[in-house]
């Protein structure tokens, strides 16, 4: 397991509807903890709340999975966090650490 | 997963008040606009505009958000998910509502491009987007809000109704939050919205549909009003150009009222005023016709340099030739056209006929005519304007051209030629002649192996004008009309005119000759008469002084003769005769 970048943060953004945003924080829980990324700072949003951040980040879609990395660009990925496999890769890449187990 | 089966929570009865009757209109500021949707697009709920690349879509919402900041001190959100956000200010920065000005105060544009770099892993709404121009539109206040390229982001959803039931999102929305919105999406060459944005009549209140129609002859932009749900609205397509405001209707939606002002602007020309009734009514538009070289640039130069010397401000646009031409041939009857160009007051323009389209000559024209806010407008000749664009195009430009001129209460004189062998001169002039509001018909009279330039008035809206033909003449001292004169019934001009003048001269000088001869003779005849009057009045007094005399002379002779006899008796102691006189004196 190589390190991830401590400093990066992930974000999820979600439009109310509890069950939904606890079903994709859990598997985006489990997909972080098999690439090694369990201690990475996850952020959730709900935007029906806390439309500002909708506004500071230019949100355009929810759900939407957003890594801040401490420099370059932010990475989106826009859709529900159903697919574990391809959720894997994509934050495998996106933190710059090989994917998991 | 439950995040797989999204609600849309929007049910029948919203739908109902999405999109159903009883609409109230949300005034855009555009006064055409407003005019073709019957008071603006549609409060609260959704208007889209569909159109091909390039048609206007963009610049439409963005001259929407200017005028209503513009007339009603509002706010707009635009979020720009196509073009950046400096794109589209650099692109309106060119009209005049100052888009970049109301930037960050009026107008707050939101880069929301899409990172090409997204991954999409499954299903998804766009209540971020929602929220992220919720939030904007309660920081700012603003109560309108652009999507513009929405079918960037419903492209991303694959099944048609998954793109129907976001629209019927945003449109429920609107009603929440108690914005009014539109959306802007690419449509195909008909005008019909792309597949990407699946069936839209439910969710649409308003559909405005431009088009950008590539002919041989140039280019075409139309708007039409496919859909307007619970309100009347124009169903006509509408050629468009672009103006100093943005985007225009060629043909203004019904009369600007404008009222007509009644005084007058000279011609350039003493006597041709008098023949107008003073002069063109200010406001009005005339129109010069004639075959070639019979001094339609001359008089059309005449007034812009009568306009400038007067104080006024003119705009002369050349189409067959260039300034320092129309300069050069002005000065050899006399019009100094280069002094009033020094002084600023006339601009003259030379434009290639038939380089631009009518719209992007029309757009020109316009244009200069707000710089230099003229008074007066020459276009030599407007046959030119028509050209290299449809003929329908052409006309409508033409027309467009004279109701702004109009509108502005400028006057303006179009010159349109005559060649008998070209229909498609005789095309404009009847396309011109019916706008106008004055008609000079230019000429030429030909006689006696000399041609001779003649000019008539064939029509001239409220006034009372001169129905007879005047020679007009062309010379290094200047222009000037003559009055014709007719024999057996042929009205002769040049030579013919002259030596006719030349007899009207002698004869007139021959008639003052006589009258002063007979005068001589009468006042001769009248001494004369006086004259015998005195000798007669002497002899009179004469004859009456002798009569007088005579009498006088017979009584003292009797008195004389009486006191003799008397003498005499009185030393005879005679008695006194019975009957005097005679018989004393043959006696005595």
């Amino acid at each position: 397991m190589s390190a991830l970048p401590a400093q990066a943060v992930v974000a999820l953004f979600v439009a109310g509807d509890a069950p939904r945003s606890t079903a994709a924080l859990r598997n985006l829980s489990a997909v972080l903890g098999a690439i090694g990324g369990a201690a990475l700072r996850v952020d959730v949003f709900d935007v029906l709340r806390d439309p500002a951040k909708a506004l500071e980040f230019g949100l355009l879609a929810t759900p939407s999975l957003c890594v801040i990395p401490a420099e370059g660009r932010r990475r989106w990925y826009v859709g529900d966090l159903g697919r574990a496999d391809a959720l894997a890769n994509w934050l495998a890449d996106s933190l710059g650490c090989a994917p998991g187990p | 997963m439950d995040l797989t089966d999204p609600s849309l929570d929007v049910t029948g009865a919203d739908l109902a008040a999405m999109t159903g009757a009883g609409v109230t209109h949300c005034p855009t500021g555009i006064a055409w606009l407003d005019r073709l949707t019957h008071g603006g697009i549609p409060a609260r709920r959704l208007t889209m505009v569909l159109g091909q690349a390039g048609a206007g879509k963009t610049l439409l919402s963005c001259q929407i958000a200017a005028a209503r900041a513009r007339h009603y001190g509002t706010a707009a959100v635009f979020a720009a998910l196509e073009e950046p956000p400096e794109d589209i200010l650099r692109n309106a920065a060119g009209f005049a509502w100052n888009l970049p000005g109301l930037a960050g105060d009026r107008f707050h544009a939101l880069d929301l491009r899409p990172d090409p770099d997204t991954v999409f892993g499954g299903d998804f709404d766009l209540r971020g987007l929602l929220a992220t121009v919720s939030a904007k539109a309660r920081q700012t206040g603003a109560d309108l809000v652009i999507f513009d390229g929405i079918d960037t982001v419903l492209g991303w959803l694959r099944e048609p109704a998954r793109r129907a039931a976001e629209l019927a999102r945003l449109g429920e929305w609107l009603r929440v939050e108690g914005l009014t919105g539109i959306i802007t999406a690419k449509a195909d060459r008909q005008g019909a919205a792309v597949d990407v944005l699946g069936p839209l009549e439910f969710a649409v209140s308003l559909v405005v549909a431009l088009e950008r129609r590539e002919e041989t002859s140039g280019m075409l932009r139309s708007l039409r009003i496919t859909k307007y749900r619970g309100s009347a609205h124009s169903s006509s397509a509408h050629a468009l150009f672009f103006a100093r405001d943005g985007i225009e209707p060629l043909m203004w939606p019904g009369d600007t009222g404008t009222p007509a002002p009644r005084d007058r602007v000279g011609s350039g020309m003493a006597r041709l005023d008098v023949l107008l009734g003073g002069g063109y009514l200010r406001g009005s538009t005339a129109l010069l016709s004639g075959p070639p070289g019979t001094g339609k640039s001359t008089l059309a130069a005449l007034f812009a340099a009568g306009v400038c010397a007067a104080g006024g401000r003119a705009v002369h646009v050349a189409f067959d030739e260039g300034p320092e031409q129309t300069i050069r041939n002005m000065r050899s009857v006399g019009i100094d056209l280069a002094a009033h160009r020094a002084s600023g007051a006339l601009r003259l323009i030379g434009l290639q006929p038939g380089r631009d389209g009518p719209e992007q000559t029309l757009s020109g024209i316009l244009a200069e005519i707000e710089a230099h806010g003229a008074q007066a407008l020459v276009v030599d000749p407007i046959s030119a304007v028509m050209r290299g664009g449809l003929s329908e195009l052409g006309q409508s430009a033409v027309r467009r051209l004279v109701e702004e001129a109009r509108a502005r209460g400028m006057t303006a004189l179009l010159t349109s030629l005559i060649d008998p062998g070209q229909d498609a001169s005789l095309a404009t002039l009847s396309a011109v002649s019916t706008i106008a509001d004055a008609w000079i018909a230019l000429g030429y009279a030909e006689r006696n192996g000399e041609r001779n330039r003649t000019l008539s008035i064939v029509k001239a809206r409220g006034s009372a004008h001169s129905n007879q033909t005047r020679e007009f003449i062309m010379s290094a001292e200047g222009c000037t009309l003559a009055d014709v004169y007719t024999a057996g019934g042929e009205v002769l001009l040049g030579t013919a005119r002259m030596e006719r003048e030349a007899q009207e001269a002698a004869k007139e000088q021959s008639a003052v000759v006589e009258h002063l001869r007979r005068r001589r003779e009468l006042q001769a005849a009248l001494a004369d008469s006086e004259a015998r009057q005195r000798a007669i009045a002497l002899q009179l007094e004469a004859t009456r002084s002798e009569i007088a005399l005579l009498g006088q002379a017979e009584t003292a002779r009797l008195a004389g003769r009486t006191e003799r006899q008397g003498l005499v008796a009185a030393s005879r102691f005679a008695d006194l005769p019975e009957a005097p006189s005679t018989q004393e004196g043959q006696n005595g």
